[in-house]
């Protein structure tokens, strides 16, 4: 049969064609070409030609084309995996064989125990160092997940928002809200409901028995709980419209003061600022926790973290919720707010139309809320929000060490599968295949893995019980972290994964013994040189991570060490902090100045106390109220009016706390309910309010407040009040003889241990006939929990990067040790030539010192390009800090020498008589 | 190099087997086998060029298939021939399928064979 030679050609537009077909047949590989190139064109032209028309041709050509680019490249692959797996064999002999079965597989694990057994050390070592990482990203994992991922405990928490208010001349982006924008907010056609509660938790004194107690508690408007929608666990819950009052409490309060009692609920207690006997409605369920800390107010924070008990919040009980006409307050702002967004509505659409409800409030009101806007964010968010970045990072670096650990046992597998060349050519030649030998090589690592896993549990329970020990009570949700499904899963799949990887390079070279090297004798202990590679290829890769790693620890070590060495404007030493309650039958000035002069003095006269002092915002660690000042003589509307945090001074508190009197004079006991009335600011005040002006003699007062003006008696020095790592705000002080507070934080000073003074002080306060005080601590202790959170941090990525080092150092060792063993010979001739035993030395050493140089360096890059990541972590210290970078370099650097040292002492003791006569 | 038992290569697929079935009767050229199967295949199997040689090279690669002598360096005389092994291979793949088919049969998936 031949073809029509003579066949008209078709149109000159063909050759086009024949030219693109001729450059998809360039997809197969060359040989393929070489054998069937010009016939495959050939054939084109053939069909080409005898097409019927011209859309059928361009049919067939498209066709075509698509076949030979596809086909061809799908021989490439094939080629590629049959030239380098299989030399001089087919693909096809390499993936048939029919003993690829579940009886294989049970054969394999059999086999993978029979191995163990021989070598017991080396299976219990690599199980081991495989649960360090397993075990430890399972831990972080957990943490990550009760805290991030799951959600709240409410009914549907998708569709809960807060909003606050926010002002762009304010230092904060998010304010509470006031109660008049609170209440008109709740019109806003996109939320079912709105709810609000104080923006702080606030002590609520209650009578159970003979001793009044003080609880902490969130003051809420009835339809909060209907908001949240979490059924009670016993009774019921505050309902809107409920006119008798009551309360609800928390599950932990209950079982602690009640024993679980089921029958509080219905009885009646005293609470203070209640007239009435108030019942109990009901208790909430364990998982139930509202609010979270970050739904508070944002500045500074609070020692209370949890509320034991919620009380209803109204206008009757709490006079600053309105102003003088009797109408919601529009310029105090102290309430978050909770709302629900109808189903279907978009958060997008809820703020929308919040916008909307401000910018006309800023139209009808300018005089106080001009430029007030809001801003909205979902109730997760508002929770866990802060917390993304730090543990996002601790998860990048737990990662880091498994990745450092699965190249480890990687490595140890290749090397041991150089060792048993042996027993894999017998076995390919009895018939296995290629892919027989990878799976069994698979199974055998997933065996170590599962073993690694099992033991990672073990690591992942104590780990998390250490996380949660150390972890700052400021932490969200960490109460909630528990070892559930989720997190048994991930451990699952982590093992697998990690098995699969640590499997596969050891599979795919146990997979390419060529057959014919099967029982020859030379038993070729010495890697080829792709494996020496491959070999130096991952220490050098530990090594680089081990690096970047160790050079975010230094960074974080270097900020975590800047901020405790703050100074914070106040003496922290030999403090002792409390807070009381002046007994509430006092409710004269005169009365509750008698109580404190009498405190005074019985605090004075403890042996040790040098001063004593107090305020109604203890630094790092309370909250913060700001308010807004009018200036005598500046003619400024109250939206406009700076905002200063706002504070009152008891007894000698600016001595005590050691803060420094700059100009003016401090507090006295001249100043009375009698004289006109004073404040003392700090310098950040005056440079915000009478910048380039003497402050004193001014006169300023309370937004609002139509009493007298007060008299800027004296400037402090600015002080750290909400962290260590802000910037003072501005501070105005009031003094105790002219408004008594009822709860303040009272600061001993002594010359001896301020911890040891507690018992005396609680007397003390007893004595004068106050309850029991709350809250006694040190002030060191509140300056160390202020920097709880970066501890944690700092102590994870601290305790992961020892492991980092190690499990490098570990990594070179294994190596080094690999490498000299197989230079034996070669050393023995050297040692023979009239080399010195140090030269051997140098030469091992100089192989570690090789690697680890060249891991450093990329290490270094590594880390120069992703620090930046952190640097929302770091306090003064820059990203690319070279201190750091140098000293974890060498730190590495002597770490690898060191691991190196033990084979090259070997090396040097090799007696060269005896190796070469091998 | 030394060919797999037979019993290895089986179940052989469709394309191979047709390309055997088609090389029984004698020796054709590649274009030649590309049209008879599309006579026989297609709309089943639309045929492309492509695919057809990849499967002549596996076959090639087994030994069930040979280049013939003939005039190897024209392109278009390049032929191709089954060989004593791909006769048996063949063979046994057809006694696979009739095993199967009869199988099916038993089953009532297929009418009953009345010839």
């Amino acid at each position: 049969m031949t073809v029509a030679r003579n066949q008209s050609r078709p149109a000159a537009g063909w050759s086009v064609i024949r030219a693109l077909h001729r450059l998809a047949v360039r997809a197969y590989p060359p040989a393929f070409r070489r054998d069937f190139g010009s016939e495959l064109e050939a054939v084109f032209d053939q069909r080409l030609s005898r097409a019927m028309s011209a859309p059928r041709a361009a049919g067939l050509a498209a066709f075509e084309v698509a076949d030979a680019i596809g086909t061809g490249l799908a021989e490439r692959i094939r080629a590629a995996a049959t030239a380098w797996a299989w030399p001089g064999r087919t693909s096809s002999t390499f993936f048939r064989s029919r003993s690829m079965s579940f009886e294989s597989l049970a054969a394999d694990v059999r086999l993978g125990f029979r191995q163990f057994r021989r070598a017991p050390l080396f299976a219990l070592v690599t199980a081991a160092t495989l649960a360090i990482g397993i075990g430890a990203n399972s831990a972080i994992f957990g943490v990550v997940y009760s805290v991030l991922l799951r959600s709240l405990p409410y009914s549907d928490p998708s569709a809960l928002v807060m909003i606050w208010s926010n002002n762009s001349r304010q230092s904060e982006p998010r304010n509470p809200v006031s109660p008049a924008d609170f209440e008109a907010f709740r019109a806003a056609p996109s939320l079912a409901s709105v709810e609000a509660m104080y923006s702080f938790l606030i002590p609520v004194q209650i009578r159970l028995g003979e001793d009044p107690e003080v609880v902490q508690g969130s003051a809420v408007t009835p339809g909060m709980f209907q908001l949240l929608g979490q059924p009670p666990l016993l009774g019921r819950t505050l309902q809107p419209g409920d006119t008798s009052s009551g309360i609800v409490l928390d599950y932990g309060f209950w079982q602690r003061r009640f024993g679980g009692d089921a029958t509080v609920v219905g009885r009646r207690i005293r609470v203070d600022g209640f007239h009435e006997p108030v019942e109990i409605l009901g208790v909430m369920p364990q998982d139930f926790v509202f609010p979270y800390r970050s739904m508070l107010g944002p500045s500074g924070f609070s020692r209370a973290q949890h509320a034991d008990v919620w009380v209803p919040l109204s206008r009757d009980r709490d006079p600053r919720l309105v102003d003088q006409t009797g109408q919601p307050s529009r310029t105090v702002h102290y309430l978050s707010v909770v709302a629900r967004l109808k189903p279907g509505q978009s958060l997008d659409r809820g703020t929308a139309d919040l916008n909307t409800i401000a910018a006309d409030r800023a139209r009808l009101f300018p005089d106080t809320n001009a430029g007030w806007g809001i801003t909205t964010s979902s109730l997760h968010e508002q929770t866990v929000g802060q917390l993304r970045p730090a543990l996002l990072t601790l998860l990048a670096a737990v990662a880091v060490v498994l990745m450092i650990t699965c190249l480890n046992v990687a490595n140890i597998l290749l090397a041991r599968s150089t060792g048993r060349r042996r027993d894999l050519s017998v076995r390919s030649a009895l018939g296995a295949s290629g892919a027989r030998l990878m799976q069994q090589t698979i199974v055998e690592s997933l065996m170590l893995s599962i073993a690694g896993g099992v033991l990672g549990l073990a690591l992942m329970v104590g780990a998390t019980q250490a996380i949660l020990a150390m972890a700052p009570a400021s932490l969200p949700r960490l109460n909630e972290v528990t070892a559930g499904v989720p997190v048994l899963l991930f451990s699952l799949g982590l093992t697998l994964v990690t098995g699969l990887l640590v499997g596969l390079l050891p599979a795919l070279s146990a997979a390419r013994l060529p057959a014919q090297e099967s029982l020859r004798e030379s038993q070729r202990t010495t890697a080829s040189v792709a494996r020496q590679r491959v070999r130096a290829g991952f220490v050098v890769a530990e090594v680089a991570l081990a690096m970047t790693f160790t050079i975010g620890a230094g960074l974080l070590f270097r900020s975590f060490v800047s901020v405790l060495g703050v100074d914070a404007g106040f003496q922290s030493d030999g403090l002792l902090t409390l807070q009381i309650s002046v007994p509430p039958r006092l409710t004269s000035h005169a009365s509750r100045m008698t109580f404190y002069d009498d405190l005074e003095a019985r605090l004075l006269a403890l042996p040790g106390v040098t001063r004593v002092g107090g305020t109604t915002r203890l630094p790092l660690g309370s909250t913060n109220v700001s308010t807004y000042i009018e200036v005598e003589g500046r003619n400024v509307r109250p939206a406009d009016r700076p905002e200063v945090e706002f504070r009152r001074a008891v007894f000698d508190y600016f001595r005590t706390m050691g803060i420094p009197l700059l100009r003016g004079r401090l507090f006295t006991l001249e100043d009375s309910a009698d004289t006109p009335p004073v404040v003392v600011a700090n310098t950040a005040f005056v440079a915000r309010v009478f910048p380039g002006e003497d402050a004193i003699g001014k006169h300023v007062r309370l937004s609002g407040s139509t009493g007298p003006w007060s008299t800027i008696v004296g400037v402090v020095g600015s002080i750290k009040h909400g962290s260590l790592e802000e910037t003072p705000k501005p501070e105005l002080y009031i003094t105790y003889r002219q408004n008594s507070p009822v709860n303040p934080f009272l600061a001993v000073k002594t010359s001896g241990d301020p911890a040891a003074l507690g018992s005396a002080v609680r007397q003390a306060v007893k004595q004068a006939g106050a309850d029991p005080p709350v809250d006694v601590q040190t002030m060191e202790q509140i300056r160390s929990n202020s920097v709880g959170e970066r501890r944690f941090v700092f102590v994870l990525v601290g305790v992961f990067g020892i492991v980092t080092l190690v499990l490098a150092g570990l990594g070179v060792y294994g190596v080094i040790t690999l490498v000299a063993a197989e230079r034996t010979t070669e050393v023995g001739i050297r040692l023979a030539l009239g080399a010195s035993p140090m030269q051997v030395l140098s030469l091992v050493i100089g192989q570690a010192a090789r690697l680890a140089v060249a891991g450093i360096a990329i290490g270094a890059v590594i880390a120069f390009s992703l620090t930046p990541l952190l640097a929302w972590q770091l306090f003064h210290v820059t990203p690319t800090d070279p201190l750091t970078y140098l000293s974890v370099a060498l730190t590495l650097g002597l770490t690898a020498i060191f691991a190196a040292l033990v084979p090259a002492r070997r090396a040097m003791r090799i007696d060269p008589a005896t190796t070469l006569r091998n | 190099m030394p060919f797999r038992p037979a019993d290895e290569i089986l179940p052989l697929t469709p394309l191979s087997f047709e390309i055997l079935l088609a090389l029984l009767e004698g020796e054709r050229h590649g274009y030649a086998i590309l049209q008879g199967l599309e006579g026989r295949l297609s709309p089943t199997l639309p045929m492309r060029t492509g695919t057809l040689y990849r499967a002549l090279s596996r076959l090639l690669d087994e030994g069930l298939i040979e280049k013939s002598a003939a005039d190897s360096d024209d392109e278009r005389r390049r032929y191709y021939r089954i060989t004593v092994r791909g006769r048996k291979v063949a063979k046994a793949e057809a006694e696979r399928l009739a095993d199967q088919v009869a199988a099916a049969r038993a089953h009532r998936l297929l009418p009953e064979d009345r010839r």
